[in-house]
């Protein structure tokens, strides 16, 4: 199987898609004008910018085009919605933001900013099943309530979250509803109106556009502050000139991977359990998370014994590339706040792996993986002093 | 922490470690890690007429941990007990070369076990003279 090389970690990055690819490409060096100008050069590029916004409209059910604003990525999508929507709950004295104990980073840090500030934060607590249940929002929400976000799809155990429901209760009681879907565009249905969504968080690279350019749904009653200052681009409140053709990439991408949504969930789906079964019938072996409520592509399973950075390497090696839940650095580790937080211990949030598909894998990679990966699990516990104590 | 970061010997070693597993017959253990890191690698030394006459190892921890242990526990093979108990990483990082910035505990991990071990046989030695 020499040259066989499997990319399975698509929840930390995808190929660029051919078809975002040829739409970015005229970006570059034939209309590669500043969309503000008004001559022809520039037009083309206001153009693509507009027929990107649409294409993201429609993936996301907005109701208006002008609902979409182009960022840099996810995190600044992050960023400028917990940050806006905090800075308009302190004109009227609310400052209390709801999130979960889960979300990423951008997320948790800058709720962590916030909270430096003089708000007050609840993070709701997350059972081992990888959930948040509208009730547990309801129970959390306050007078001061400003914002409650509440990621769609986890980025580490694929888990789906209830945010239709979360969104109509945060609707009737006035409350923001922010969601990081940064993982769950393009790999489960999404509908900012039938979902009350007020906020949406969604990142290029995450579905076959390239790094660097993201969108941030703002609907249009939200008079969201900027984060970013300077020119009038995305009408007054995200300065910056456009990234034109990685804009066009994504709002092509976008439409692609929404098109063909179904039919690829249920095949992805199909090799993921597939893929899952073989692996459970290795000793030792447990998936973390939901089963039922879980993105099609994603599989997050602990090899009890098996140290994450050494498998995930000696997988590299054999041409699989997946991802770990930790990582030991100057002697201490930081485990994975996810896999903490849904209750693993630190060794075994260690010895998690995450794979991660999409519909460029093939039954042929799941066939290679289930060659390959008993033989390193194996391998790896012969060297394992927890696995030996686990085996007594 | 990718491949990249690691070298070559670092990861040759690693992928085709030498002196692996568990010895329950061990004249001397030493075991270092544990805690919150998660980190654990333990030496088994043998030692027959004054010289350490096997080495094995076992790690749970990264590609640096691994390949630290196996270094380890080759180089305390012929050394007399004493010796042994002098071990130190900079003798590992000359056959392996230099660690990640954030991998040097793994080569001085590696000592330590190995000199755990070799004074657990020293103490063991003391009070079976008793």
């Amino acid at each position: 199987m020499s040259g066989t090389y499997v990319y399975a970690d698509n929840a930390a990055t995808t190929r660029v898609s051919q078809r975002a690819l040829a739409a970015a490409m005229p970006f570059f060096r034939e209309s590669f004008g500043n969309p503000s100008s008004i001559h022809s050069r520039g037009a083309a590029c206001a153009s693509a910018v507009l027929k990107a916004r649409q294409q993201v409209q429609l993936a996301l059910g907005a109701d208006k085009v002008g609902e979409i604003y182009f960022t840099s990525g996810g995190t600044e999508s992050d960023n400028w919605a917990i940050r806006g929507a905090g800075e308009m709950g302190e004109r009227s004295g609310r400052r209390h933001i709801i999130t979960s104990a889960f979300e990423h980073h951008a997320v948790l840090n800058t709720c962590a900013y916030l909270e430096r500030k003089g708000f007050e934060i609840t993070y709701l607590p997350v059972g081992k099943e990888g959930l948040i249940s509208p009730g547990q929002v309801e129970k959390a929400l306050r007078e001061d309530t400003c914002l409650v976000s509440i990621m769609a799809a986890n980025n580490e155990i694929g888990t789906v979250q209830p945010i239709g429901d979360i969104g109509s209760l945060c609707r009737e009681r006035g409350v923001l509803f922010h969601t990081d879907a940064v993982q769950a565009v393009g790999n489960m249905p999404i509908n900012v109106e039938k979902m009350n969504i007020d906020l949406l968080s969604l990142s290029g690279h995450k579905l076959h556009a390239p790094k660097g350019v993201g969108a941030l749904y703002c609907r249009r009653s939200i008079d969201l502050p900027s984060l970013i200052f300077g020119g009038g681009q995305e009408r007054g409140r995200r300065a910056g000139t456009e990234n034109v053709p990685a804009i066009a990439a994504l709002g092509e991408a976008i439409t692609e991977i929404c098109e063909g949504m179904e039919e690829k969930n249920a095949r992805v789906g199909e090799m993921r359990d597939r893929l899952m079964e073989g692996l459970l019938k290795i000793k030792g072996t447990y998936v973390n998370g939901s089963m039922e409520k879980r993105l099609p592509g994603n599989l997050n399973i602990t090899f009890k014994g098996v140290e994450g950075e050494s498998l995930v390497l000696t997988l590299d090696m054999k041409g699989i590339a997946a991802s770990t839940g930790a990582a030991c650095t100057g002697g201490s580790v930081n485990a994975s706040h996810v896999l903490t937080a849904i209750g693993l211990d630190p060794a075994d949030a260690r010895s998690t792996l995450r794979i991660s598909l999409n519909g460029e894998n093939t039954d042929d990679d799941i066939g290679y993986m289930l060659s390959v990966i008993p033989g390193v699990i194996d391998r790896l516990r012969e060297l394992s002093p927890l696995w030996y104590e686990d085996e007594k | 922490m990718s491949a990249m970061q690691y070298n070559e010997k670092i990861m040759e070693r690693f992928l085709s470690p030498e002196n692996i597993g568990e010895d329950p017959e061990a004249d001397g253990i030493g075991e270092v890690g544990g805690g919150e890191c998660g980190d654990l690698t333990r030496i088994y030394l043998r030692v027959e007429n004054g010289s350490v006459t096997g080495a094995r190892f076992t790690s749970f921890g990264c590609v640096g941990a691994v390949a630290a242990g196996s270094a380890a526990a080759q180089l305390a093979l012929g050394r007399t007990p004493e010796q042994a108990a002098e071990f130190s990483a900079g003798e590992i990082v000359e056959v392996l070369g230099d660690f990640p910035e954030e991998k040097q505990h793994c080569p001085e991990n590696a000592a330590l076990a190995v000199r755990r071990a070799a004074e657990d046989y020293i103490r063991k030695g003391r009070e079976k003279g008793k």
